[in-house]
């Protein structure tokens, strides 16, 4: 197999008004390539274009201009589909079927079908499986998400589209959304993720690309991006005072007087969050 | 297949929560109770038959017509609305096999409840109605002339081509006009498959006689005897009517005929929702449904025997030719006279309503959808 899995080039799409005049162009000429196994975070302000762009490798949108490729194939061939998951930014479920039967609808959509066991599994993967019997309008917007989430998976896809999965999450939620995507990379997927949570692109993204007006203003590695070049941190157990003004006198001796300093590192809000529940779920009191 | 079968269930279950859908399988059970008991008849078990037969059922089709076209336009319409379509057009199911899966859907749903009302009708067609509504067949007299024209000692002979069997209980059906009144009548012989009698004629008045086991060829020689001359236009003369099925596999078969006509709204509703947006899609649809309810008033334009120019009798026939697939094959009014809706209707009315122009509605239909851009939501 190939391990390009999305090419697109030169892609366009302009929008026309109710009299065919060109009104908007969303996506101007972009360049677009994403390889097997690889987490890639589409970025971008509102209206740059991200959802555009992703409509269009769906197939949802037919390009003014430009060629795209996914797995080989065009993007409304079906064959290429068969291999593709979705989750759109909105529920867009069916609120009278329960969760079981939205995601055995959609295992039914696909020629290869899904093992029987598949469902069972997706709804324990995504923590749904107490609520599989509940019609999906009951579910609260976190429940939503994470049902369409499963839904995106029931075809084990080689190329998993993304659009702001931890919208509407808990903390808790969002730590299990990054851990299926860690998860599917690990397995050799493809994941394309739009998100305006930055530090959850962070977080599982290994390449980004930066949308603004249509157009691809930045992108790369985010080891190579996000790097500070002439900087080096040090990392060491907590220390009294003293030891810590010695130790800042012996620094400055080797690099020189400068931006040196010595401070004690906070942990994150979620960090701290993610323990509270864990401790409480498991009958213990706050740290 | 399962994909597209997913999708007919998924239809199905959609359309159920339609309110619309709901309202309107209420009013079908609503009319099944209430309109038989509402609506008069002339007393006889076989009038109260045909008055079921009219009204209840026809008004349920009706109502099931407006159902299948709202919901086959609403289906697509609904789709854009609320985003289903950014799900279901990423997962590989043709556009074609969507379209197929949602008529499916639709047609089931005006299907199911067609067959609760036939059954609900069927329930109280009284038994004694059955016998004289079942599918009987008619045949009108070889070689006839414009008129016949008989006077006292003279005879016409009538011979009836491809009649049935030997023995078959056979009705001839005659009227006679004549130039004056004659209160008693005018006495005939009559030779018909064998047998002979005389019989009274009364002017102006459409007789029926029930020949028990007509043997040999159908031929009918009348023998007036006066007093004065008697005269049968061509729509007078004789015929002969034979039962050639059951009620109930008549009445099977004029369902089926209904059904079909639900196939081909369905397909109509979707097909302009698949490039309309809904409400544009079932004014259309209901545009046509109601061009198709206005065929008796088209006819005569159309056939120049009502006084309109040439532009609206043009148009009558273009408005008849367009609705063609709905009243050409309206069985309702033949199964309520007891005429036979024949499998070999069936047939026809099942490759040309059902094959052609429902496939060609179809066919346009998937392509305009196949031609929309669904992650447009209904812009542009």
């Amino acid at each position: 197999m190939s391990d390009l899995v999305v090419r697109a080039e030169g892609l366009t799409r302009v929008f026309h008004d109710f009299w065919g005049r060109p009104r908007v162009t969303a996506v101007a000429g972009l360049n677009l390539s994403l390889q097997r196994g690889e987490v890639v975070g589409l970025l971008g302000p509102n209206g740059a274009g991200k959802s555009t762009t992703v409509k269009l490798l769906l197939g949802l949108l037919r390009p003014t201009a430009g060629s795209i490729e996914v797995l080989g194939r065009p993007p409304r061939d079906v064959a290429a589909k068969e291999r593709v998951g979705y989750l759109p930014e909105e529920s867009y479920l069916w609120p009278f079927l329960t969760g079981a039967e939205t995601l055995a609808f959609f295992a039914r959509l696909f020629d290869r079908g899904a093992p029987p066991e598949r469902v069972p599994y997706l709804l324990e993967t995504v923590g749904l499986s107490g609520a599989a019997d509940r019609p999906v309008g009951e579910y609260s917007k976190g429940m939503q998400r994470r049902v369409g989430l499963a839904q995106a998976l029931i075809n084990d896809p080689d190329l998993v589209i993304l659009d702001e999965p931890t919208s509407g999450l808990d903390p808790l939620g969002r730590r299990d959304v990054k851990a299926i995507i860690a998860e599917l990379a690990a397995r050799g997927k493809t994941v394309l993720l739009c998100s305006h949570l930055l530090a959850e692109v962070e977080d599982v993204c290994h390449r980004v690309v930066i949308l603004v007006d249509g157009r691809a203003v930045a992108g790369g590695a985010l080891g190579e991006l996000l790097a500070e070049p002439g900087r080096a941190r040090l990392d060491l157990p907590a220390v009294d005072e003293p030891t810590a003004v010695r130790l800042l006198n012996t620094v400055r001796e080797v690099v020189g007087e400068g931006d040196v300093h010595l401070e004690t590192p906070q942990r994150s809000l979620q960090s701290y969050f993610l323990e509270v529940i864990a401790r409480a779920r498991s009958g213990g009191g706050a740290p | 297949m399962s994909g597209i079968f997913a999708i007919a269930g998924l239809t199905w279950r959609t359309a159920l929560r339609v309110r619309l859908a709901q309202l309107l399988a209420g009013l079908v059970v609503i009319i099944l109770l209430a309109l038989p008991a509402a609506v008069r008849d002339d007393g006889t078990v076989v009038g109260h038959a045909q008055v079921l037969l009219l009204y209840p059922l026809g008004l349920c089709h009706a109502l099931l017509c407006l159902a299948v076209v709202w919901l086959g336009a609403d289906s697509f319409g609904r789709d854009m609305r609320d985003g289903h379509v950014h799900l279901l057009a990423t997962k590989p199911i043709s556009p074609a096999a969507l379209w197929l899966g949602k008529w499916l859907g639709v047609t089931a749903v005006g299907g199911s409840l067609l067959a609760l009302a036939a059954l609900g009708v069927l329930a109280r067609v009284p038994d004694g109605a059955r016998e004289a509504l079942a599918g009987h067949v008619e045949r009108t007299g070889a070689g006839v002339t414009d008129i016949v024209r008989l006077r006292p000692g003279e005879s016409f002979t009538w011979t009836f081509e491809h009649g049935p069997s030997p023995g078959t209980p056979v009705e001839v059906r005659l009227c006679v006009r004549t130039p004056a009144d004659v209160p008693g009548g005018l006495r005939a012989d009559v030779v018909f498959g064998g047998q002979s009698g005389v019989v009274t004629l009364l002017p102006g008045r459409r007789q029926v006689f029930d020949w028990k086991e007509p043997q040999g060829p159908l031929s009918l020689r009348l023998t007036s005897h006066g007093p004065g001359e008697l005269a049968m236009p061509l729509r007078d003369q004789p015929t002969v009517r034979w039962r050639v099925g059951s009620f109930a596999g008549n009445y099977l078969r004029a369902v089926v005929l209904l059904a079909l006509q639900l196939a081909f709204l369905a397909a109509l509703g979707l097909a302009a929702g698949s490039a309309l947006s809904f409400p544009v899609a079932v004014f259309a649809s209901v545009a046509y449904l109601v061009a198709a309810l206005h065929a008796p008033f088209l006819r005569p334009m159309a056939a120049g025997t009502a006084p309109v120019d040439q532009v609206m009798a043009a148009l009558s026939r273009f408005g008849l030719a367009l609705t063609d697939a709905l009243h050409r094959w309206w069985p309702l009014g033949r199964l309520a006279a007891g005429d036979l809706v024949g499998w070999d209707e069936i047939g026809r009315a099942v490759w040309r309503l059902g094959v052609i122009e429902t496939g060609v509605v179809m066919a346009v239909g998937m392509a305009l959808w196949s031609a929309r851009e669904p992650g447009l939501g209904g812009r542009e």
